[in-house]
């Protein structure tokens, strides 16, 4: 079963599981055809500078580019740029693009990623950050913008806050505008969130919490937001950082998509001979099906599967990982935190500007995460690797260490 | 093979370390140090991976 000269891979999705699992193919030596369908007309590039780096000045766009010279030479794909996949034929196996060709495959890999979620109110002054346009046209609205101008961010998830930290080092005026009691309760817990969530107002961040949008017009270059309560803000511009939903429309007819995602094997096999990989995919960690949005699984998720199609080989299972600058602090997860999981403190101190927190699930321990802590954070990394007990981990503390 | 540090583009997020803990180090300064930058070929594997985990791209092979 596995790949041979005569095959032919298609790759649908051309960000970073689409084209990290193109340079691994070649890498392993795969010499067979491969074609990586991308909607977008950039080459492949990297997202998370788009809320850090590129959002605060520091990096010109192109800096974002996955694909540079050798890495081209070493991977050789035929592209397929600003063409959209419209139809996924599972027994053919076939791609069907939007001009109506049909791109016959051995086999077929689908990365399309997610999109951001919009606002239900459109302004010219509203727009979500996702894509590389969206950052060059939040890069041009913000040269535009005039000293006393306030920048609304709704939402204080990971976008919005790493944004927000962004442009308050631009020297802007930010506000953010969270619908939640505590931002990120719903992905770390309310005692993480809300400690993470208090370093806000020391880097500058105006946060309100627990409001909720009633609506958003516009008017002469400025949108305004009204809250339930009659607070109204006065934006140059409004970024909605509200989540992302899979873009798997395109597969509907295929029998494989259902709104949580597309679930696959330890090896991202949807199907035999068909691929998920990234923020699409619904992967087995610990027995349960689950689709994370991160860097480190698109990236994983591509060796993985390469491994296993060029030479059967099945990797170790990944480890969940992310993280994200912001307030001026590094957040970083390993595993998979419950927000209902019970967390215990074992460095530092939730008060403090680090620590380390043990989630406890089952009497395992299900995840961990560090604030400005990456040494004792990674040092952890085994408590994750194998099921590990919350007695075991303590006798061990590899946080110590 | 040599293993080199961008120390530009790190930012010390460790992720080398949870692979292969043996060659890089992030310490309590929160600065990566390279225990070996000659790693022997049956870390080679390790460090490829420590390579492409990077999410800022830091670390390169040389042969």
């Amino acid at each position: 079963m596995s790949l041979s000269a005569d095959d032919h891979v298609v790759v649908v999705g051309a960000g970073l599981a689409g084209w990290t699992f193109c340079e691994e193919l070649r890498r392993r030596e795969y010499r067979g055809a491969l074609t990586l369908v991308g909607e977008e007309e950039h080459e492949p590039y990297d997202r998370p500078p788009l809320s850090k780096q590129v959002a605060e000045g520091k990096w010109e766009l192109e800096r974002t580019s996955l694909v540079t010279p050798e890495r081209r030479a070493a991977t050789e794909v035929t592209w397929r740029l600003a063409e959209r996949a419209v139809e996924l034929n599972v027994s053919g196996p076939f791609v069907e693009l939007n001009s109506g060709e049909r791109l016959h495959a051995t086999r077929v890999v689908v990365a399309t990623g997610v999109r951001a979620r919009q606002l239900p109110w459109r302004t010219p002054e509203t727009m979500t950050l996702r894509r590389r346009d969206d950052a060059e046209r939040l890069s041009r609205a913000l040269h535009s913008l005039r000293p006393s101008d306030e920048v609304v961010i709704v939402g204080a998830g990971f976008i919005g806050a790493e944004l927000a930290t962004a442009l308050v080092r631009r020297g802007l005026h930010v506000r953010v505008l969270e619908a939640a009691p505590i931002p990120l309760a719903a992905q770390l817990g309310p005692d993480i969130a809300r400690a993470i969530a208090a370093k806000a107002s020391t880097a500058g961040v105006n946060l309100r919490t627990g409001v909720e949008i009633v609506g958003i017009s516009s008017e002469g270059g400025y949108s305004d937001v009204l809250l339930s309560d009659g607070s109204e803000y006065h934006a140059r511009l409004v970024v909605a950082g509200v989540g992302a939903e899979p873009a798997l429309e395109w597969i509907a007819g295929s029998g494989l998509a259902t709104a949580q995602g597309i679930l696959v094997n330890e090896h991202f096999e949807a199907r035999a001979r068909i691929g998920a990989l990234g923020d699409v995919a619904r992967f087995p960690w610990r027995g349960e099906p689950t689709r994370l949005e991160h860097w480190q699984i698109a990236h994983d998720s591509a060796r993985t599967l390469a491994a296993w199609w060029v030479n059967g080989e099945a990797l170790a299972p990944l480890v969940p990982y992310f993280w994200s600058d912001q307030y001026g602090q590094k957040v970083q997860v390993l595993g998979r935190p419950h927000p209902e999981a019970r967390v215990h403190v074992v460095r530092g101190g939730l008060d403090e500007d680090r620590f380390v927190g043990l989630y406890e699930r089952g009497g395992l321990v299900s995840a961990v995460v560090g604030l400005n802590q990456p040494r004792a954070l990674m040092l952890s990394r085994p408590l994750l690797v194998e099921e590990t007990s919350m007695e075991e981990a303590f006798r061990l503390a590899p946080w110590e260490g | 093979m040599r293993v080199r540090v961008n120390y530009d583009l790190c930012s010390s997020n460790a992720v080398c370390m949870g692979i292969a803990p043996d060659v890089f180090e992030v310490r309590d300064d929160g600065f990566l140090y390279l225990l070996t930058d000659e790693p022997g070929e049956d870390r080679v594997a390790a460090v490829r991976e420590a390579v492409g985990a990077c999410p800022n791209g830091a670390i390169s092979l040389e042969a």
